[in-house]
């Protein structure tokens, strides 16, 4: 027998290729359609769902989606939606905004009730950019405050605060409460960082007629830290905004100022204790302050809910929550679910146009972190109010519940 | 603005010694990631895609329990075999069938890029990316000292001795037969067939000793960066830089090469504006290879077997 091979493929593997193509796609277009709402069978209310399954951040997000997994056994509980069993399409978007687009393709194709997620600011902004014009509700969890804006994402809802709201509470607490007048910003190199940056710059000038005395920008996979730092510290910076999505980066500003005993006051993104914090004196630690939930918070005086209380236990037992429970009660999902629940019973649809409408409407739906509330024009629905400073040492404290809640700062 | 900007415009002695210190102790990293490289490409002309993850299991794995709770040196030479294994098994799955075909193929740069990718997900479902802490070995500590203004750790000054030893004991396996199969097969992998030399026999030896020494730079990197699952792609760029300003195939120009750019790295961030380092170093690694094209020491083409 002759083979007749070129360099690529040969004509029986392109035949056979071609066969075995075709009858996945045949395979593919029957699943489609079984799938489909008009595939027949019983309804189902369809909640798309973008979350990292492969790729590096794979571990790294699953205590994120662990509230809204909360969420859905709640719903599931209750009866469903309006009645209907509650159908997850799960979509692995790899933690990559490259990734959106093609995420976005399917989930239009499975044209859900509404989406939730994706994680990440890159992520997120990619992905509501493909998903605007199929008109899909979704809330997804990216603090650029561009993504609260109605008229620019009409179908998208931010229950997170905005780095604009971020800003000003850091501000607020390192030049209103602690009185410390030579601040200093260091972010990293990123969407994230530059918009905080700029929040916190403008928020000094508008509110305070101040300005910062240092400002550091490193690159996410700066080795060193110790340069920056020490600019910091001959800028003699007595109270730091430290904001990074890094928390290696954290890590390593605090080794570099440990070394040199520079220890300002900090307010950073990202109040999760971990292992690693443990190498660092005492001192450094009680100056490290971060913004968070009001109702995530307690004081001496203040308990949290007893509706928190029972979620954190809750958190504190799925088996994803993997020691992140401050990662997963801080993700916004529980209570964007639980929104969406409200509105679809309120009013008694799954069609997107009425859900938006009703959306648009929600005035201090008070959620398990703080109030929500949209206009038409403005879906940052977190209230001002309920944004805080709390402490990251408080996570040893047994008030904190395992670590999760944080004891709010003195003055906030 | 502000004394952000004030700080850029000064310079004292500390601010160098600081700039110098940092430049010294990553550029050895940096430098023993291009080391890596070298000993990977010598037998197969393939520049491995996959070094960083490599690097990243072996920092991963001496953080990780159980490997992490055994002696240090225990621990550093179970690190070293695991990451071997792993490279040999890259060298069987992708780049071997690669270089049966052709040995001028260049399906590796796929092929190795999948491997690489394979690692990052398989980290990314055993490990989060939150960082872990390694105690450097005793007697060192990452206690920094200060000695004529000039502030260092003990640990930081023994990164740059093992790298400096690491590449003089790759000096003498070049003086030796072995060395000069290898450069043989690097010439001409069919013609050192011709002459007895069995290239397969000594990609597979190279690529132990390339994970191996993968796993070293990540037990090293380990107490300085900390233990993360996104520590790899940064290592790979820069010790791509150091290969290509230092030249393929000179050990010596790889460290003197990461040495220069963990200082241009570190001087950015004191005198650079915010948020431009990277600029500043690709800028000066494109600047030298405008001058120097062949590597800083131009040796890589000079070879002779």
């Amino acid at each position: 027998m002759t083979t007749y091979r070129t360099d690529g493929m040969s004509r029986r593997g392109f035949l056979a290729g071609t066969t075995s193509a075709t009858a996945l796609g045949m395979l593919g277009l029957g699943t489609a359609a079984c799938g489909s709402p008009e595939g027949g069978g019983k309804a189902t209310a369809r909640v798309g769902w973008v979350e990292p399954k492969t790729g590096r951040l794979a571990a790294a997000y699953k205590p994120i989606y662990v509230g809204a997994r909360l969420a859905l056994e709640e719903l599931k509980a209750n009866g469903g939606l309006l009645g209907q069993a509650v159908q997850v399409m799960e979509e692995d978007d790899k933690g990559s905004p490259a990734s959106q687009p093609a995420v976005a393709q399917r989930l239009i194709r499975e044209a859900p009730t509404f989406v939730v997620g994706p994680t990440g600011s890159s992520q997120v902004l990619a992905s509501v950019t493909a998903l605007a014009r199929a008109k899909l509700i979704q809330s997804a969890w990216g603090g650029a405050e561009l993504l609260g804006d109605g008229d620019r994402f009409p179908y998208h809802y931010q229950l997170v605060y905005n780095t604009t709201q971020q800003a000003r509470v850091a501000a607020r607490f390192l030049h209103e409460v602690r009185g410390l007048r030579k601040i200093g910003i260091i972010v990293e190199n990123s969407e994230f960082g530059t918009s905080i940056r700029d929040a916190v710059v403008q928020t000094l000038r508008d509110t305070y007629s101040a300005k910062p005395v240092a400002v550091e920008v490193f690159e996410v996979d700066a080795s060193d830290m110790t340069p920056f730092v020490r600019n910091l510290e001959r800028a003699d910076v007595d109270g730091l905004g430290l904001f990074t999505g890094q928390p290696q980066a954290t890590i390593l500003i605090l080794r570099a100022m440990a070394a040199s005993g520079f220890h300002p006051v900090i307010v950073s993104h990202d109040l999760n204790y971990i292992e690693a914090l443990g190498e660092f004196p005492r001192a450094l630690l009680d100056g490290f302050f971060g913004t968070t939930y009001r109702g995530l918070t307690y004081t001496g005086e203040e308990e949290p809910s007893a509706e928190v209380r029972e979620l954190v236990e809750r958190i504190n037992k799925h088996p994803d929550t993997a020691g992140l429970g401050y990662s997963a009660v801080t993700s916004p999902y529980y209570d964007y679910l639980m929104l969406m629940a409200k509105v679809i019973g309120e009013t008694k649809s799954l069609e997107p146009a009425k859900l938006k409408a009703a959306l648009d409407q929600v005035d201090g739906y008070q959620g398990v972190r703080a109030k929500v509330s949209f206009t038409s024009k403005r879906h940052s629905g977190i209230a001002d109010e309920d944004i805080t400073v709390g402490t990251l040492m408080s996570a040893k404290e047994p008030q904190s519940l395992g670590g999760v809640l944080r004891r709010r700062a003195d003055g906030m | 603005m502000g004394s952000s900007g004030d700080a850029r415009m000064g310079c004292d002695r500390p601010m160098i010694a600081d700039i110098l210190v940092a430049g010294l102790v990553f550029g050895s990293l940096y430098g023993l990631v291009a080391v890596g490289f070298n000993v990977l490409h010598r037998p197969t002309n393939v520049v491995n895609f996959a070094q960083g993850e490599l690097i990243m299991i072996g920092a991963m794995l001496m953080a990780a329990t159980p490997i992490g709770g055994l002696p240090w040196g225990v621990a550093a030479a179970c690190v070293m075999a695991i990451v071997a294994v792993v490279a040999l098994v890259e060298e069987r799955v992708a780049v071997t069938p690669v270089l049966r075909r052709s040995s001028h193929a260049v399906g590796w740069v796929i092929t190795t890029l999948a491997f690489s990718l394979l690692l990052a997900e398989a980290a990314g479902r055993l490990w989060t990316d939150q960082p872990s802490t390694v105690v450097p070995p005793w007697p060192l500590s990452m206690r920094v000292q200060e000695v004529l203004g000039v502030r260092f750790s003990s640990y930081q000054v023994a990164v740059v001795i093992v790298a400096v030893a690491v590449v003089a004991l790759l000096g003498v396996l070049d003086r030796s037969r072995l060395g000069t199969a290898l450069r043989a097969v690097a010439a001409d992998r069919d013609g050192a067939r011709l002459r007895g030399v069995d290239p397969t026999a000594l990609t597979r030896r190279s690529f132990l000793l390339g994970g191996a020494l993968a796993g070293l730079t990540g037990v090293l990197a380990a107490p300085l960066l900390l233990a993360s699952v996104t520590m790899g792609l940064g290592l790979l760029i820069k010790g791509f830089a150091a290969l290509a300003v230092g030249g393929i195939g000179d050990n010596r120009g790889v460290l003197v090469a990461g040495w220069m750019l963990g200082v241009i790295e570190a001087a950015g961030a004191v005198f650079a504006s915010p948020g431009s380092q990277s600029v500043v170093l690709f800028a000066a690694m494109l600047l030298i290879l405008l001058i120097r094209p062949n590597g800083l020491r131009g040796l890589a083409v000079q070879r002779h077997v």
